[in-house]
């Protein structure tokens, strides 16, 4: 047998492996849920994926369709997570795309979606994606980094006049530099002396370095900028250095009640953590997922649960509320649209897709003044802080 | 005779350690010049230096007069001196006539940059590689893997394939090495045979070898070069005598 | 001894793949990307399985690929045939830098070093954002037309056309690759590949040939890269990683080594094997892991040394059989 031959019937034989089976979608709503499930924020797709589900079956059903959830993998990389919103959408058409917390993946899909006229809302942290690069067909629902310094570093210099010096940790990306900017306009404004910045890169996981020079500018305030694994353990090596005595202490990108777990009451207490989601929130529509979550889970909502469940309400809400998927009525549904969410009431701008709501800021408590297990912090303020689309850049 | 190989103090250190020291050799034209001496004496450094495969520390490499000192190895075949190995070093997983296609091939330099037509196998490749095929007697053997081949064949072959260069001087290094008492006459024949169109330098542990074909012996001891002269001449030296056997006797 | 198959064969497989391929799949952007692959996978073979270098740097050409060629279509708007040649010399030159270093040393601080210039390549891409868009990656990328003066004008917005011009691609640097690895520069890369010192001593100046192939390797890895760029309409960060390089090493050795169609089989099979895994179990990368453990163990020769042996074995018993008396 030839070479040609061989070939052929080993690739075929090969492939035939993965052609999926063909889908019948007869009065089927199917809603995509973008989530990082493998990859280096696998933890969170976990999380985020269930949210997602009690959202849909909660619901059942949509405008008279069955609603059907498929799960897209980014594993935690933006190209894969591109080309398989690509693939999907020339395989099944515009459709309604929910998820992604990695900016870059966020850009990218949105990107594609737009391209293909579908509709998608995401929990991106990057202000460009509802700034400079955002698109019509683009929504995000979490507060960038202007809403989360504002959110929280401004309660804080509210509730300690006496703070004079602020030292920040940075890490050195797009990110962290949106994050440093914002803080120095706050700060500047108030008259509060920004006493020194460190520069970590996305790598570090020693921070005892920048910590001591932090020590050594005799600050009143330290705020940390970085967020995920290495804010916690920034955070763990302050204590251990024992900051906590000296000066207060600032996380503004913390995932809430995952941070907190994570660091253990010892670490928390007495200190500020910013956080897009608390799920000790009492507006009625946190009340009613945390129920839910209870009863079917058996635990508090995280934030990426909340996030996700809360994103993917937001379009099935919208397919009832128009009758069925159609995008472009989505979106004119959409613009403007506000609801009872679950940090209080949000409103989906009409100018950007921005989803103006609430960003926390908690002060951790001690062991002992815990009502229950999840009990880590207590709110100290709330807060709505969002740029025009002007001011962002945005021209859709 | 003319000189057709000479070395002026050549001298290979490395570190410390010195291998060669100011060795002087001259090789007239088509003779076969033998290289012996004790294991560690420094001979295979020596052929090293000559062959341009470790640079020398001092003095100097000329061949037919030129000096070739800093030339580098590769262009040493087209220059007129190849070299074989002690140890069998050919293209294993090939075949015999892709191992001298490809000996052949490099002396067209940038031929094997070439990489928009097929490699040329027949013709005056063909031809230059079956010559070097009957003269090692390895014609049965054209389509055979290397690795295929008996330890004496693949012994042949290393001569063959430094021989497709047409070389003035042929630097032979142990070429019976490991070789059966059957195969060896072959091997003898064989440099019996080249002497007629280019001047061999082998190094030899094999006696009965050196004696019956070399016309010129040099002996290293310890890097330095302690006798030289003819076969009979050098197998009488006590100097030599020692070297090999121990001053004790 | 060098095989008889004639180039033409060669574009008839070629061409049959690209035909099939799509026909197996169920979409375009699938096929598209493991065609592009199957290019940087054949860029990975001529260094590792044909010349005997393995290089970690290979992320280093497909990203720059991908950046040269998007940032070319946002401010250059060449039509796509220049800009692709472009992109190629580009990666080609970057290749030849990477080479000359890299190859004054050998075994594992060769290693080492292309994964250096790998991880500077990174570093560079994500610190130089006002350029490459850093960490958000390069988006807006536009695909160039193609333009043939006073015909006629092909835009490739469709994933179908997109498509049919990485395929018309790939059957064409499928059958130059096939036409490298016959001519005498393949012969000259697998000598150095089995013995460097004694193609040294007959006359190859290896240090050169190394060099060359780097700069074929490198050409052919830019141009998957920019097809993955177009592809995507934008060229994200992770495409100059080290788990790109990874990823590519990894289609190489599961396809064969020193196989123009094993490149193709190897990067189908991964990332066809990923996506099915991806959609069993999110811990589907332990399952590609024990896949490439297997492969390592039993199948050392790649998924195409496998399939002909098995078609090898029944060939013969079929021969067998026939011989009865």
């Amino acid at each position: 047998m030839n070479t040609l031959s061989k070939f052929l019937i080993g690739c075929a034989s090969a492939v035939a492996l993965g052609a999926p089976a063909v889908q019948a979608e007869d009065k089927e709503l199917t809603i995509n849920i973008v989530a990082s499930m493998s990859g280096a924020f696998a933890n969170f797709g976990l999380q985020a994926e269930k949210g997602a589900r009690l959202a849909i079956e909660e619901a059942g059903e949509a405008a008279g369709m069955t609603l059907n959830m498929v799960v897209i993998d980014t594993e935690s990389n933006a190209g894969k997570g591109a080309r398989k919103v690509q693939a999907d959408l020339s395989e099944h058409g515009p459709g309604i795309y929910v998820g992604t917390t990695l900016s870059s993946t966020a850009l990218a899909v949105g990107q594609a979606v737009h391209d293909a006229g579908g509709v998608y809302i995401n929990g991106g942290g990057a202000d460009e994606l509802t700034g400079e690069k955002c698109n019509a067909s683009m929504y995000r629902w979490s507060a960038p980094t202007y809403g989360a310094v504002n959110a929280s570093l401004r309660p804080v210099l509210e509730a300690h006049p006496d703070i004079k010096r602020v030292y920040t940790i940075t890490p050195q990306y797009v990110f962290g530099e949106a994050m440093l900017s914002n803080a120095k306009t706050v700060l500047e404004e108030q008259g509060i002396e920004h006493v020194g910045n460190s520069y970590h890169s996305l790598k570090d996981k020693e921070f005892s370095g920048f910590i001591a020079q932090a020590q050594a500018a005799n600050p009143d305030l330290l705020i940390l900028l970085n967020f995920g694994s290495q804010a916690a353990a920034s955070m763990q090596q302050a204590v251990n250095f024992g900051l906590k005595d000296r000066m207060k202490i600032l996380m503004v990108w913390s995932s809430g009640l995952d941070t907190m777990q994570s660091l253990g009451s010892d670490v928390s207490d007495g200190v500020y953590f910013g956080a897009q989601y608390w799920h000790e929130e009492e507006a009625a529509g946190n009340q009613s997922l945390v129920a839910l979550t209870q009863a079917k889970l058996g635990e508090a909502p995280n934030y990426p649960l909340a996030s996700y469940y809360q994103m993917t309400k937001i379009m099935i809400d919208a397919v009832n509320a128009t009758g069925g998927a159609d995008p472009d009525a989505l979106k004119a549904h959409l613009a403007g649209y506000s609801y009872d969410g679950i940090t209080g009431t949000e409103t989906v701008a009409a100018d950007n897709n921005q989803v103006e709501k609430n960003f926390y800021l908690l002060l951790g408590k001690d062991a002992a003044s815990k009502a229950d297990e999840n009990d880590f912090a207590d709110v100290v303020s709330k807060g709505k802080f969002f740029l025009s689309a002007a001011d962002a850049g945005c021209v859709k | 005779m003319s000189t057709v190989l000479q070395t002026k103090l050549l001298t290979k250190r490395y570190g410390d350690f010195v291998a060669n020291t100011d060795i002087n050799l001259s090789v007239a034209k088509g003779t076969i010049h033998g290289v012996i001496g004790p294991n560690g004496a420094g001979k295979t450094t020596f052929f090293n230096c000559l062959a341009g495969t470790v640079p020398t520390t001092s003095g100097q490499v000329l061949l037919e007069g030129r000096d070739i000192t800093t030339l580098a190895q590769h262009k040493r075949p087209l220059a007129g001196l190849s070299r074989s190995f002690q140890v069998t070093s050919l293209f294993s997983d090939l075949s015999v006539f892709e191992n001298l296609r490809l000996a052949h091939q490099a002396l067209s330099p940038g031929k094997g940059f070439v990489f928009w037509h097929a490699a040329h196998e027949t013709g005056s490749t063909a031809e230059a590689v079956d010559m070097v095929l009957a003269r090692t007697s390895l014609i049965g053997e054209r389509d055979t893997l290397v690795s295929e081949l008996s330890h004496g064949q693949q012994r042949v072959l290393e001569v063959g394939v430094a021989l497709m260069s047409k070389p003035r001087v042929l630097l032979l290094d142990e070429p019976t090495s490991g070789m059966g008492i059957d195969d060896i006459p072959q091997m003898i024949t064989l440099l019996s045979d080249l002497k007629k169109e280019c001047t061999i330098v082998l190094i030899e542990h094999n006696v009965g070898l050196v004696t019956e074909v070399c016309d010129a012996v040099t002996v290293l001891q310890g890097g330095k070069v302690i006798s030289e002269g003819t076969p009979h001449e050098v197998s009488n030296d006590e100097k030599v005598k020692i070297a090999y056997l121990g001053e004790d006797l | 001894m060098l095989t008889k198959t004639p180039l033409f064969v060669h574009f008839l497989a070629a061409f049959a793949i690209a035909a099939v391929l799509p026909m197996l799949l169920p979409s375009y952007v699938l096929a598209t990307e493991i065609l592009l692959f199957g290019l940087a996978v054949i860029g990975c073979n001529l260094l590792l399985g044909y010349t005997g270098l393995l290089s970690f740097g290979q992320a280093l050409f497909f990203g720059s690929g991908s950046y040269f060629a998007g940032l070319m279509s946002i401010h250059l708007n060449l039509g796509i045939v220049p800009t692709l040649l472009i992109t190629m010399a580009l990666g080609a030159l970057i290749a030849i830098l990477v080479g000359v270093f890299a190859i004054r040393r050998a075994g594992i601080y060769f290693i080492m070093l292309t994964l250096a210039f790998a991880q500077l390549g990174y570093y560079i891409a994500f610190l130089a954002e006002p350029i490459t868009g850093g960490e958000d990656g390069l988006l807006d990328i536009q695909r160039p037309a193609l333009s043939i003066p006073f015909v006629a004008k092909f835009e490739f917005d469709s994933d179908f056309s997109f498509y049919a011009l990485t395929g018309a691609i790939f059957i064409v640097v499928f059958v130059l690759m096939q036409r490298l690895v016959k001519s005498p520069l393949g012969t000259v890369l697998t000598a150095i590949k089995q013995n460097e010192a004694r193609a040294e001593a007959i006359g190859y100046n290896v240090k050169l040939y190394k060099i060359v192939v780097f700069a074929f390797s490198g050409s052919v890895t830019a141009l998957a890269g920019a097809l993955y760029a177009f592809m995507l309409k934008f060229a994200p960060l992770s495409n100059i990683d080290l788990e790109t390089s990874s990823q590519i090493l990894f289609m190489t050795i599961l396809g064969g080594l020193g196989s123009i169609y094993g490149s193709v089989l190897g990067s189908a099979v991964f990332l066809v094997a990923s996506d099915f895994f991806a959609e069993l179990w999110p811990r589907w990368m332990i399952l590609l892991g024990l896949l490439l453990i297997f492969v390592m163990l039993y199948m050392p020769g790649g998924v195409s040394k496998s399939l002909e042996d098995l078609f090898a074995k029944i060939s013969a018993a079929k021969d067998q059989r026939g011989k009865k008396p």
